[in-house]
């Protein structure tokens, strides 16, 4: 049970930038509604950052991890629930890499 | 204060002026619609958990982590960036970027939390999430007048994401080879699940954002190095949001 002081720092760092994201629409946008348009960019910000993530496997994973990748997406489409799609492609990619070296 | 432009007010039922309550049997009628959301909560907080463990945050790390954040995709994004020494900037920036919906969840909260005290809006506020939010929106849209009810809808979700870290963290701990199982893939699969629950149909809405993200954040992987592709293939993704926007 230890907590490393750069650690912490980042931590803190994060939970106070997000606690001014869930601060500032309330107050700073009270009088001015934003637009439309400014509300699909900013909605379009999270799956964009999830798409970037997951860029250096997709270039590099291998394809037992782009098979493992499309069956837990199935799954995703499928079940509707993020725990059985994470399931299927673990389990997916620990099979594919005994078949697949 | 004239709030007629805000999205939720199109809604048949319009938010009154005077303030909502703020009542015990509000915070009920949340806890209860609430309690379903709190086990996917429990799920993504187990693998947050283990996400946690692989990237080497002890148990209390992870713990505070879920309870001073308390927003699971940054969390599981900070995670795919946690390597020693730690990129500050980039996993602050990245924070910044997918926790940018709250700000419009806070917009959307305005009409109905009018008038509450500071305090409460504040609690309210720092408890909520995704799911909670949405129940509390149609709630109240659906003619339930009680600002209680959004931190009865919250409440369990709280609880399952602290618990269901701490678990995970643990758990993952005891696991001696994680590759073998496959569990280096949580993260990508995690991802993946995520991005096909906000999948909005190729009607520009997702798909030209979605590309650009992937575009821009592989070249800069390739080419630039280090952690900034990430903070680019958002920033790209927002900007072909603005960009394609056509209603």
């Amino acid at each position: 049970m230890t907590v490393d002081p750069t650690v912490l720092t980042v931590i803190v760092g994060m939970a106070a930038i997000t606690a001014i994201a869930r601060a500032i629409g309330f107050w700073l946008f009270a009088r001015v509604a934003p637009s439309p348009r400014f509300e699909v960019a900013l909605k379009s910000m999270t799956p964009a950052i999830l798409i970037a993530v997951i860029v250096p496997e997709v270039a590099h994973g291998g394809l037992a991890a782009w098979l493992a990748g499309i069956a837990t997406v199935i799954a995703a489409i499928v079940s509707r629930q993020l725990l059985s799609a994470l399931i299927v492609g673990v389990v997916a990619v620990a099979l594919l890499r005994v078949v697949i070296p | 204060m004239n709030n007629a432009s805000t999205p939720t007010c199109a809604a048949s039922d319009v938010p009154s002026a005077t303030p909502m309550p703020f009542t015990r049997l509000g915070f009920v009628r949340g806890v209860r619609d609430g309690l379903p959301l709190a086990l996917s909560v429990a799920a993504f907080g187990s693998v947050f958990g283990v996400l946690a463990n692989q990237a080497g945050l002890s148990a209390l790390e992870a713990f505070l982590m879920s309870a001073l954040v308390y927003a699971g995709s940054s969390q599981v994004v900070a995670m795919g960036l946690w390597h020693m020494p730690l990129p500050i900037l980039p996993i602050l920036l990245s924070t910044a970027i997918v926790n940018l919906r709250y700000v419009l969840m806070g917009v959307s909260f305005r009409p109905w939390l009018n008038g509450q005290p500071l305090h409460r809006v504040l609690l309210l506020l720092f408890t909520n999430g995704d799911g909670g939010s949405a129940l509390a929106m149609r709630a109240w849209e659906a003619g339930d007048r009680d600002a209680a009810y959004l931190l009865g809808a919250n409440a369990p979700s709280v609880v399952a994401w602290l618990a269901a870290t701490v678990i995970g963290r643990t758990a993952g701990a005891r696991i001696a080879d994680p590759t073998r199982w496959g569990l280096d893939f949580a993260f990508t699969a995690v991802v993946l699940a995520a991005l096909v629950g906000l999948w909005r149909g190729r009607a520009s809405l997702s798909l030209v954002p979605w590309l650009a993200a992937g575009v821009v954040a592989f070249v800069s992987w390739r080419f630039l190095g280090g952690q900034w592709y990430i903070v680019l293939g958002g920033l790209a993704g927002a900007l072909a949001g603005w960009v394609t926007y056509d209603r």
